[in-house]
């Protein structure tokens, strides 16, 4: 008799994600690890295949049923490791993926996973890409890692409960409402076709820990800071006067609510700052956007998020509504809330691995793919004592890369930068 | 390694001028080099992805204007050589029609299943909008809508024996598809058509798989109409 098929419905955040996603706003990010040697394809494919059954959550395929979608195990064979073919973060096409949601890509010395946002987020993809680049130094390294077992780390949870679900409180009569008004959007010419434009942006963690010492902020408040400075130089007086720079910033909402889902749970808190008619300080714009996020990142306004955000889902009626119809109006609140937002940065945060395979990585990368209305996202993360930025945009200008890097630079810390060649003519 | 002055970075591509603000690059001294490559890794690198993209955008812009000119030739030829039927219509639609759904098969993110669903959903409705259209006879619903189901049928059939391990993900198609036979059996019942005897097949063939599959899919088609159809 066949085995019986898993299946598993989409969490909060991911019911949105295949509703509004397509070839230009593809809701792909990449976390990349960097070797010391070139990476080896076939290899890569074996750690791949090893690790992938391990993962239920990525070992899926998207089903659309009457009235939603829903995952449902996949058993197609694990989908080929190629190397990078496309821009970064370009759309998954499902039904050329063996139907997987994920992606794993190699030029180089760099490994790249590239994840349907629908499947985890940036936690989840930390995860799985760790114990890929495990396996694949395992085989690559036989001999100096033959200590090291055919095993994923015991130090990870398998978890795939919905989060969002189970810490939902049920919202009072007065139910708290998240409308907001347009944002400023960073307009400009853009990238010929589909390309994507990516800045990285290296620096010591030792250099910013101590200008963040001399701002008594944390480092994602002080590159928030920087990067809603950049903006502000950038397009002085290119904006209506009442649209604000809105920078979201993704929350990890585990630590808040002793979670260790595999699955999507993050909240969007928003840094806003509203400029005058009056030239503002770097150190007033950092003020303002620190009080910003200090005030959101609490546990009693991440509550309300999560009761907001799920309320809906939970509701009867709304649940009867067959998908299609779903689709549309999940589409039409969707763009008519696109421009609330100026931009995106995320911090995934500081990746640690196993010490016998440190010495082989050097380093970690992550990025954002493209939304409407925001031309412009950066992705964090750190590894050793490296804190790495990426910049996504498909605007040509690069004014608001070269404002961060100035002012970071004006701060005494020492700044690398690479790119990957499109804003060259 | 480069080094930009006037930013006061480094710059690891392998450019003249800055990639930020563009002044030309000065060569980064090597202990500073040295510096930044134990510190901060060396330089990774990106594959030029240009001419593949461009590619594929020219394959497309290559078929929307071979559609075009076919269409329009076609339009032209009928009005100068047979001015008194205007069967220049037909072959505008059908090319349409044809590139609508080649863009739809090649950038379309489905399964197999629900393309070939959607195709045949489509086509009938493209074939019952003809007939509508050039006197409303019937033969649509009577003849050409009937046979397309079949074709289903048989569709569904042939990819449930070739994809034997996953059958029961196109067992939907077969559901929509006694609906829709059952909806063409009612407009013959309520008088809106004429003929019965291939709306009457079509919907035995169907009704008949449909209950195989149930009896002999057991639980799997269970399961999967309770993901399916999941609140």
């Amino acid at each position: 008799m066949a085995k019986e098929i898993n299946w598993d419905k989409l969490d909060n955040t991911a019911l949105l994600f295949p509703v509004i996603a397509n070839e230009s706003m593809t809701n792909v990010y990449r976390i990349s690890a960097v070797m010391r040697d070139d990476v080896e394809r076939i290899l890569l494919q074996e750690a791949v295949e090893m690790v992938l059954p391990k993962f239920s959550v990525f070992r899926m395929s998207l089903k659309a049923g009457l009235f939603w979608y829903y995952f449902e195990e996949n058993r197609k064979p694990v989908p080929p490791v190629r190397q990078e073919y496309s821009y970064p973060g370009a759309y998954i096409n499902k039904s050329q993926n063996n139907n997987y949601m994920f992606r794993v890509t190699y030029y180089g010395r760099r490994i790249n996973l590239e994840v349907f946002h629908a499947l985890t987020d940036g936690f989840g993809g930390v995860i799985f890409l760790k114990e890929i680049v495990y396996q694949y130094l395992r085989l690559r390294y036989p001999k100096e890692l033959s200590a090291e077992e055919n095993r994923i780390s015991s130090d990870i949870f398998l978890d795939t409960e919905d989060s969002y679900i189970k810490n939902y409180k049920k919202p009072g009569k007065e139910r708290k409402k998240y409308k907001s008004g347009k944002a400023f959007t960073m307009r400009g010419e853009k990238l010929p076709g589909d390309a994507v434009g990516l800045v990285h942006v290296k620096l010591p963690i030792s250099d910013i820990k101590q200008v963040t010492k001399k701002y008594d902020t944390t480092i994602n408040s002080f590159l928030v800071g920087v990067y809603v400075y950049a903006i502000y130089r950038a397009y002085r007086g290119r904006g209506k006067d009442d649209e604000p720079i809105v920078c979201c910033v993704p929350v990890n909402l585990r630590p808040f609510y002793d979670s260790h889902t595999m699955k999507n749970f993050f909240a969007m808190v928003n840094a806003e700052f509203m400029p005058e008619e009056r030239e503002y300080s770097f150190e007033e714009v950092l003020t303002i956007v620190k009080n910003c996020l200090n005030e959101q990142i609490k546990k009693e306004n991440l509550d309300d998020i999560i009761a907001y955000n799920v309320s809906n889902e939970e509701n009867f009626i709304m649940r009867l509504v067959p998908l299609a119809i779903k689709n549309f109006a999940i589409r039409r609140v969707y763009e008519s809330s696109s421009h609330n937002t100026t931009t995106t940065l995320t911090n995934i945060g500081s990746i640690q691995l196993r010490e016998p395979y440190r010495p082989y990585v050097e380093n970690f990368s992550c990025m954002l793919s493209m939304s409407a209305g925001q031309n412009m996202k950066i992705g964090v993360c750190s590894y050793n004592d490296s804190l790495n930025l990426t910049f996504t945009s498909i605007l040509r200008d690069t004014s608001v890369q070269k404002l961060f890097c100035q002012t970071l630079t004006g701060e005494e810390i020492r700044v690398a930068v690479e790119t990957n060649g499109v804003f060259e003519e | 390694m480069n080094y930009c002055s006037n930013c006061k970075i480094t710059v690891y591509d392998d450019r003249e001028s800055c990639p930020l603000c563009h002044k030309v690059l000065e060569r980064a001294p090597e202990e500073k080099a040295k510096e930044i490559r134990q510190l901060l890794g060396a330089k990774t690198g990106y594959p030029n992805v240009k001419n593949r993209e461009r590619i594929i955008r020219f394959v497309v812009k290559l078929l929307t204007f071979l559609c075009v000119v076919g269409a329009l030739a076609s339009v032209a030829i009928n009005y100068l050589f047979f001015p008194g039927f205007h069967w220049s219509g037909i072959v505008v639609i059908a090319v349409l029609y044809l590139y609508l759904f080649m863009r739809y098969w090649l950038s379309h993110d489905s399964g197999f299943a629900s393309k070939v669903g959607m195709q045949l959903f489509f086509t009938m409705a493209l074939v019952f909008a003809i007939d509508y259209f050039t006197g409303n006879r019937g033969w649509a619903l009577e003849w050409v809508i009937p046979g397309l189901i079949l074709l289903g049928d048989a569709f569904v059939f042939f990819f449930m024996m070739l994809n034997r391990q996953n059958w029961y993900t196109y067992s939907l198609l077969l559901v929509l598809f006694t609906f829709a036979s059952a909806g063409i059996m009612a407009l013959y019942m309520t008088k809106h058509i004429n003929s019965f005897i291939l709306p009457l097949i079509c919907m035995l063939v169907s009704g008949v798989y449909l209950i195989a599959t149930v009896i002999f899919g057991d639980r799997q088609f269970t399961r999967e109409m309770k993901r399916r159809f999941h609140v």
